[in-house]
């Protein structure tokens, strides 16, 4: 295949001397200017990059087992126990990391022991070979998520049969077969077919990429019909299906995304020092999670919700223990409710920020950190083997922000930290458990005076979280990091080289929807990397991934 | 390394207590021995391996006031070692030989320093490396628990799990806190540690009574063997469509469905193999929890070894650059943080850190000590493999790395000893004696062989 030379979209920042990202020559913009790249001769044809077989994540295994109809206190006590994902681009679901290892395995057969009795025929009455043939081609279309071939009947019959023949009643041969159903790769895996050459995806593995990208569970009966009838071979077809499926309440399941791309999904605990935060909430990191997931879940609501509102929205969502917790006005009960909050802005001054924090104060280098990395998708080095890292020593009666200052002052840790802390400082306003503040944790003002600096469209000082919230959402260099974002989530890989048209498909849309945040999940779909496959054994570059 | 052909399965169960299959049948068969018209003959007590990892370095001026051969004396924070002292072999300052890979073969010291186990050459990542502008990923290759446990149960199929693997807090997985890898080699495939110990004692031990009749036992279990076979043929099938790639991601797959098919009718009869009470569920997560998590990790363990669910484990005291706080040591910065400092302050409070995991590790030692095995104790026939991920925390050393060989260990290893190899030595060398305490006396060399010395087990180790 033909590689452009053009950069990345996703461009890594050197610390040290090396100060500026690998940029063409001339302006930034203009090179990424997505109709330009899409008029290239690269984006004639289709390019899809690398298709890697995905297996379900945990999360997308529970939603399956749920929409079979298992009740869900059910399927979250049976699914506890699954292995926590390996972390990939600061994800769980890269997937070349998802395998199935000896422990996996071994829950999915415990997994499906205890639910494939729960599976049964309606003809159970008949209690003959014809109706469990019959249900074999039914479940099986549901649990393969596309019709059984012959043999596939065949090898579920041979398990029927040999549990008859030794004595099993009818409901428990069919269960056997059920379970063998359940712990079929047709079942753990997005299994796709790949050909001698590029090739649009066939019907019915497009209905398993648009319902897991939409509802992150499998397709409903209506999207397999429509697979069977063709109707997933053409655009139009696909982007009808798109808005009914968008028209769900499955789609909420999209917030997967958003906790992971937050880390609030290691918001297991908040750990503090009770001295210094006596009294906080038993449940606090219970609430900032359901904090976050209501107030995503009403932007996805309302289908005019734009990168702006995530990022600037002066309201959030709390209950009663919240609201009070924060010092807020309004909710009573234990249902988050929306309530206007002066001077909290988006997901910014969320949970996010208490993940970040250390167990007596702030931490505003992760904090800098964590925008730097994950909301303008610059590399940072991990700490020199030979530095101190922490500020002991330095000024005892400065705040950490004047500490951490004189720190700079040492060459080594110039470089990098002064792509961090003068961001992480902007956030000194809220405290280590998510609190508006005046004072720090020595009892100093705060001060929030801060600075973007090697940055593409952003460079210059900001002074509150306020000025932070409207400059992210009016950079174009955060926009491309969060369509980077979804695209490393949704396609579970790097976005490389080989996938420029499909990001610039997916930045031409996103632009064109007014950066619209459910538009963004309609754009992924119109993507190459959304519609075609690799070529089997393509060239298989695992650069950039673990 | 391969799986051999699978040999006549010899369940060991007592008629009272049974355990179900891993694959969560319950079709543990106690009548297959008299079926089988022959008696279990009970076979020398095996051996079992622990590896247990701490992080951050410590203090190499201080771990010995006075370094000798026999008269060494333990420092402040291996003191409360001391009582054990005559069944430990000290390795002080042994070389990892990390310098010897290429520059882009590996990652920081901390990422290669907690990879040891798996001492092979890193892969393409995202995983930020100190101080440098470029990324890595994980190693390509196995550790040494997995390689030594897969060798355990191909040598003996009664044996369900290769190696457990407990990591004492964590909820995410990374390049940092994952020390355990399933290779083959030149891949990537990282073993996620069990961390919720009612998690990992639930996993294991399905105490159940037997009430089924043996016919049906019978049944249920080629019943089982059906399923896991159509399971395996579909895997088959679909890898000859699959790219390269992919293909071989699904022969681990392929592989954990033989390990069901294996120990479908695991089980013991040894009188140790008794349920156990770890009280009520705690938080995982909750950094306060460390100590009660570590304690219920040990009985477990114990208890895998009594009903030989598996003979290798690895535990981890967090990952590598842990950054618990310590506050109930009254140290208010994060374990890693502290670790890069060089005064006098910063050390006490790495003594006081490391004392106090040290302290709380001989709570394994007991619980060995207190498990009858065979003519002793499970302490005997254990070996413990202590390490961590550097030497000394300021300078990230790796030439200069503490690592305690504990246990009776069948009197394989050097005990009451320290052996003090200045900076030489080899840490991968050291891991092939421990294939060689476990039996498998063909293995001269593990890892990649630069960093090894070619010699075969690290001399000095084995009595």
């Amino acid at each position: 295949m033909r590689r452009l030379s053009l950069p990345c979209l996703l461009l890594a920042l050197g610390c040290g001397d090396r100060v500026t990202p690998a940029l063409p020559d001339g302006d930034w913009l203009d090179q990424v200017d997505p109709k330009a790249v899409l008029a290239t001769d690269l984006c004639q044809t289709p390019q899809p990059g690398d298709t890697p077989l995905r297996r379900l994540t945990n999360a997308e295994y529970r939603n399956t087992l749920e929409d079979l109809g298992l009740p869900r206190d059910e399927v979250e006590e049976a699914t506890s126990q699954l292995p926590s994902e390996t972390e990939s681009l600061g994800f769980r679901n890269g997937a070349r990391t998802l395998n199935v290892d000896s422990r996996l395995a071994q829950e999915y057969a415990r997994v499906a022991k205890t639910f494939a009795p729960y599976v049964t025929p309606s003809c159970e009455g008949d209690g003959d070979r014809a109706c469990a043939e019959q249900f074999f081609e039914d479940i099986g279309r549901t649990l393969h998520r596309r019709p059984l071939t012959n043999a596939e009947v065949d090898t579920y019959l041979t398990i029927f049969d040999a549990a008859v023949a030794g004595g099993d009643p009818f409901t428990v041969a069919i269960a056997w077969a059920v379970e063998a159903m359940l712990q079929s790769p047709h079942f753990l895996y997005r299994v796709e077919i790949p050909e001698e050459a590029t090739v649009r995806v066939t019907g019915y593995e497009m209905a398993s990429r648009l319902s897991y990208l939409f509802w992150q569970s499998p397709p409903d009966d209506e999207l397999l019909a429509a697979a069977a009838a063709g109707e997933l071979d053409t655009d139009e077809g696909v982007e009808l299906q798109v808005r009914r499926l968008l028209s769900s309440g499955r789609a909420l399941r999209v917030y997967e995304f958003f906790e992971q791309w937050l880390d609030l999904d290691e918001l297991q605990v908040i750990d503090r020092d009770p001295t210094l935060y006596p009294d906080l909430p038993g449940n606090l990191a219970l609430l900032l999670r359901a904090e976050n997931r209501a107030f995503i879940e009403d932007l996805l609501r309302h289908g005019d919700s734009t990168l702006e509102d995530l990022l600037t929205a002066e309201h959030t969502y709390a209950n009663a223990a919240l609201a009070e917790h924060y010092g807020l006005e309004g909710p009573e009960g234990d249902v988050f409710e929306r309530v206007e909050a002066n001077g909290r802005r988006g997901i910014l001054t969320q949970g996010m920020l208490a993940v970040q924090d250390a167990p007596t104060r702030t931490s505003i280098v992760r904090r800098g950190l964590k925008l730097r990395t994950d909301f303008l998708c610059h590399t940072v080095p991990a700490p020199p083997d030979d530095v101190d890292l922490t500020l002991a020593g330095i000024g005892e009666d400065l705040t950490q922000a004047e500490r951490l200052a004189q720190h700079r002052d040492h060459a080594s840790c110039v470089g990098c930290h002064q792509v961090m802390d003068p961001l992480g400082v902007v956030f000194e306003s809220f405290d280590a458990v998510g609190r508006f503040r005046t004072h720090d944790e020595y009892g100093a003002p705060v001060v929030t005076n801060g600075e973007f600096a090697r940055t593409m469209d952003l460079d210059g000082p900001v002074d509150s979280v306020d000025a932070l919230a409207l400059a992210l959402a009016g950079s174009r260099e955060v926009e491309q990091c969060y369509l980077v974002q979804n695209f490393r989530f949704f396609f579970g890989r790097e976005a490389k080289a080989a996938d420029l048209c499909s990001q610039a498909q997916l930045t031409q849309h996103f632009q064109d929807s007014g950066q619209n945040l459910v538009e963004l999940f309609v754009g992924i779909a119109k993507t190459d990397a959304f519609l075609y496959k690799a070529a089997k054994d393509v060239a298989d570059d695992e650069g950039g991934e673990p | 390394m391969s799986i051999t052909k699978r040999t006549t399965l010899l369940p060991r169960l007592s008629r009272r207590t049974l355990l179900r299959g891993a694959a969560g049948a319950t079709v543990a068969l106690p009548f297959l021995e008299a079926m089988q018209g022959r008696a279990h003959a009970q076979s020398a007590t095996p051996r079992r391996l622990i590896f247990e990892f701490k992080p951050n370095g410590d203090e190499v001026e201080r771990r010995f006031d006075n370094v000798h051969e026999t008269d060494f004396v333990l420092g402040e924070f291996l003191a409360p070692l001391d009582a054990y002292r005559d069944d430990l072999l000290f390795v002080h300052r042994i070389n990892k030989n990390y310098h010897r890979l290429d520059y882009h073969e590996q990652g920081d010291r901390h990422q290669v320093g907690c990879a040891s186990l798996a001492p092979w050459p890193f892969g393409e990542g995202d995983f930020p490396v100190g101080g440098e502008d470029r990324t890595i990923g994980y190693v390509l290759g196995p550790s040494a628990d997995y390689t030594i446990g897969d060798r355990v149960v191909a040598a003996a199929p009664e044996v369900p799990y290769r190696h457990l693997v407990y990591r004492v807090g964590d909820v995410a997985n990374n390049i940092w806190n994952l020390q355990s890898h399933a290779g083959p080699v030149g891949s990537k495939n990282q073993v996620a540690p069990e961390t919720d110990p009612y998690a990992a004692y639930a996993r294991l031990f399905g105490f159940f009574t037997n009430e089924a009749s043996e016919a049906e036992l019978m049944h249920n279990l080629q019943m089982q063997r059906s399923v896991l076979d159509a399971v395996q043929g579909q895997l088959g099938d679909l890898q000859s469509k699959l790219g390269a790639a992919d293909r071989q991601r699904l022969d681990l797959h392929a592989q954990a469905i033989r390990d069901l098919e294996r120990t479908l009718s695991a089980g013991t009869s040894s009188e140790q193999c008794q349920p156990l009470d770890l009280g009520a569920p705690i938080n995982a997560y909750d950094p306060g929890n460390h100590v009660v998590l570590a304690e219920s990790f040990f009985k477990i363990m114990a208890l895998a070894f009594a009903c030989d669910l598996s003979r290798v484990v690895s535990f981890n005291w967090h990952g590598a650059v842990s950054q618990r706080v310590y506050q109930d040591l009254e140290v208010n910065e994060g374990h890693h943080d502290i670790s890069h400092k060089s005064d006098d302050d910063a050390f006490a409070q790495i003594r006081a850190i490391h004392r106090h995991l040290w302290q709380n590790t001989t709570t394994l030692y007991e619980e060995l000590l207190n498990t009858p095995d065979g003519d002793g104790s499970l302490w005997d026939h254990t070996a413990i493999v202590h390490w961590n991920e550097l030497g000394q925390g300021d300078r990230h050393s790796l030439d200069d790395v503490l690592t305690i060989i504990a246990g009776g260990a069948d009197g394989f290893f050097e005990k009451g000893k320290l052996l003090d190899l200045q900076q030489g030595g080899s840490f991968s060398d050291l891991l092939v004696a421990a294939f060689h305490y476990m039996g498998f006396d063909d293995v001269t060399q593990f890892g990649d062989p630069r960093l090894s010395e070619g010699a075969g087990p690290q001399p000095g180790l084995i009595a």
